[in-house]
């Protein structure tokens, strides 16, 4: 675990500062169900937090205190919305700044973590920051989790936003080289050529189709090549000619690896588009 | 593919009425899924009369929040740690960022429905304005205000209508907005991703058509036979999220469910789920995503669902649609009809019933459908809209089941033609 608050002092709640916020106990009723037992820490932080909530404060303590609310419980939501209620008050851009800083160490200790996710999205918008530096930072947190479902999300919202398709078949390339079964990789991959428009380039979809291809004869039993092959071949531009010539290229690899599910599967498929059931039944 | 019932009924009891350990505190602003995954559990192993229904409700309705502090949205939040102090009279004041989420509120209405209550604290309709609220223009819903938005939340938009017998009214949420929303999401591969774009996934893929059954659109699916391809395809022994990734027994659920959803539950491979899924039991109870991993609520929960769905004899039926038991959902469709019977409806309007999604065809279910029937059609509303098949398929069965008197007297009573 990387330390707490790259930029500040750990805060805790017998700090001076916070003195004067007063501290709620949990209102949890006669006969609570699904209690939790919290360590005093935590009951301590959350006290405050709520004494916090009722003065409505929105202050550069109040960011103090729910850091340390979030360093304790990253999925208390409330705590991430108070935040961005008191940036907004602050209207800082240097603490915007440093919020995205911190957002990142905090993405480092909890990579599958909605909020986090989200409130990056926010600052990010309060910056007009969506740009290289991001698209780098979202390539180094997916170097460590390359199938990080909130990385590639998060990625793809920066795409739309920053415009900056042009290495990004590049980096898929890069991505499926280093593991062809990194389904994440070939689902970035589609979404380039969809969002770039080359899908209605017959030129560009049948290079595809080749490059999908070559991953399924080196190594069939993955799927990732073959549903993209179908996705590619559901949306050429060149209609039934391409599903023809698209059996062609599938027929050698299924009749080379009789027990292979995959490309059986995929060639059934195709089959089953061109009508063709003889074919099929064989 | 043996279960350890007892042991899991303890776990779940655990959960519910025990300490849950400290590093349980990342799920203190969401404990009242804990509740549903409890609750819903312990009802389909059969040990629902175990549990405090008593302190269970009532924690519940403590988590809902008072519309009038809320600009009239209702809704009910995880729990109580961003309440402010109690009020001298033992009111929970109202705060703006102690507000409703809408995975909560799906899963207090569902653990109403589980145990049986009828509602009537349920400010229904706040809830529904608070549901509308966090829709945004482009169809998908926030969980709360100012919080992410993607498929999860569509879902528990559309269960919330079907609970409070919404459903057809629609007042909770933009159904064609939905429904656009929720088809943009299909990838090339044939399932669903969280938002346009992202990968296919087998936990957005069950929001995904779980959200079209229950707002009747399962015929704006594209391709209905690539989704049924692509669930099948995540069986690899046990279920997989999505393509190449490991096994995890939640996914048994999330991918079965959506396979029973689009009709072909067939498809699901009894042998190899309960195999995985009952290798990831802990022998003082609960189960796991994966073997040698500890077990979660969550997993535990979700892998007893995926049991159900391949018929094991050890756990109750589920609806697929709304991840509670199909006898919970049968006796709260009666409640709906006595909170509809109680609504006030401006005049020429239509109120529309939810037909229970899966009717058993066996005679004790067709005796409690026409009953249930009866009720319908002797209620005070003036003018049904009720989904054809259904209709036709409950009287069909209560024809078989010797009952057809009590429709016949039923619909006379309510001015319709039995004949038609």
């Amino acid at each position: 675990n990387r330390p707490r608050g790259r930029h500040r002092a750990p805060a805790t709640m017998l700090d001076e500062e916070f003195a004067d916020i007063p501290s709620i106990p949990q209102e949890d009723g006669d006969a609570p169900v699904v209690r939790i037992k919290y360590v005093p820490e935590f009951e301590a932080a959350m006290s405050k937090f709520r004494g916090l909530l009722q003065l409505d404060e929105r202050s550069e303590r109040a960011l103090r205190l729910t850091e340390h609310v979030i360093d304790l419980n990253a999925a208390n939501y409330t705590a991430w919305v108070y935040r961005r209620k008191c940036l907004d008050a602050l209207d800082s851009r240097d603490l915007w700044q440093k919020e995205l800083e911190w957002c990142g160490d905090v993405i480092e200790n909890n990579q599958k973590n909605y909020q986090v996710w989200f409130h990056r999205r926010r600052c990010v918008e309060r910056l007009g920051a969506a740009g290289e530096a991001e698209l780098a930072f979202v390539a180094e947190c997916l170097a460590d989790e390359p199938k990080n479902y909130h990385a590639w999300g998060y990625r793809q919202w920066l795409l739309r936003i920053a415009g900056l398709w042009d290495e990004e078949l590049a980096y898929t390339a890069r991505c499926i080289r280093e593991d062809p079964f990194n389904n994440s990789a070939w689902n970035q991959r589609f979404f380039v050529l969809q969002e770039t428009g080359r899908l209605r380039d017959a030129g560009a979809v049948q290079g595809e189709m080749d490059f999908a291809m070559a991953h399924a004869a080196g190594d069939p039993f993955n799927q990732s090549p073959w549903s993209y092959f179908l996705g590619l071949v559901a949306v050429h531009p060149s209609g039934a000619e391409a599903l023809d010539k698209a059996v062609k290229m599938v027929e050698p690899v299924a009749d080379q690896h009789a027990n292979c599910p995959q490309a059986h599967g995929t060639l059934a498929e195709l089959l089953v588009k061109t009508g063709d059931v003889d074919a099929l039944r064989r | 593919d043996d279960l350890d019932v007892e042991a899991h009924v303890h776990y779940f009891l655990g959960c519910l009425h025990g300490h849950l350990p400290a590093a349980f505190a990342s799920l203190d602003s969401t404990r009242m899924t804990l509740v549903y995954f409890a609750v819903s559990g312990l009802d389909l192993i059969g040990a629902l009369d175990r549990a405090d229904r008593h302190a269970v409700v009532e924690w519940v309705y403590a988590q809902q929040v008072a519309p009038e502090g809320a600009q009239g949205l209702g809704g009910f939040r995880g729990g109580p740690a961003a309440g402010l102090e109690l009020a001298e009279d033992g009111a929970t004041p109202a705060s703006p960022l102690d507000g409703p989420h809408l995975a909560m509120t799906y899963a207090a209405l569902a653990t109403l429905a589980i145990l049986g209550d009828g509602l009537r604290r349920v400010e229904r309709e706040a809830v529904l304005a608070g549901v509308r609220a966090l829709q945004l223009p482009d169809g998908s819903f926030q969980g709360h205000a100012d919080g992410e938005a993607d498929v999860r939340f569509v879902f528990c938009a559309a269960a919330i209508s079907a609970l409070l017998g919404d459903s057809g009214r629609w007042h909770g949420l933009n159904r064609d907005a939905a429904v656009g929303r929720l088809v943009a999401c299909v990838t090339y591969e044939g399932g669903f991703g969280m938002a346009p774009g992202q990968e296919a996934h087998g936990g957005t893929t069950y929001c995904a058509l779980a959200a079209l059954a229950l707002l009747d659109a399962l015929d704006a699916l594209p391709c209905r036979a690539a989704a049924v391809r692509w669930c099948a395809g995540r069986q690899v022994g046990g279920f997989q999220g999505r393509a190449n990734k490991e096994e995890d027994t939640c996914y048994s659920w999330w991918v079965g469910a959506s396979l029973a959803i689009l009709g072909e539950k067939r498809l699901i491979l009894r042998a190899p789920t309960a195999a995985f899924t009952c290798a990831c039991q802990y022998h003082k109870g609960g189960l796991s995503k994966y073997v040698g991993e500890p077990p979660d609520p969550l997993h535990s929960y979700f892998a007893i669902c995926g049991l159900s769905l391949v018929g094991h004899e050890a756990v109750r039926d589920v609806e697929p649609t709304l991840g509670i038991s199909a006898r919970a959902w049968r006796a709260h469709t009666r409640t709906l009809l006595q909170l509809q019977a109680d609504v006030a409806l401006p005049p020429g309007a239509r109120c529309a019933w939810l037909s229970p999604p899966s009717l058993r065809a066996d005679t004790a279910s067709a005796l409690e459908v026409a009953r249930w029937l009866r009720l319908a059609l002797g209620s005070s509303i003036s003018r049904l809209c009720v989904d054809s098949t259904a209709l036709l398929t409950a009287c069909a069965m209560a024809a078989l089941a010797g009952a057809a008197g009590l429709i016949a007297r039923g619909s006379r009573a309510a001015g319709a033609q039995p004949g038609s």
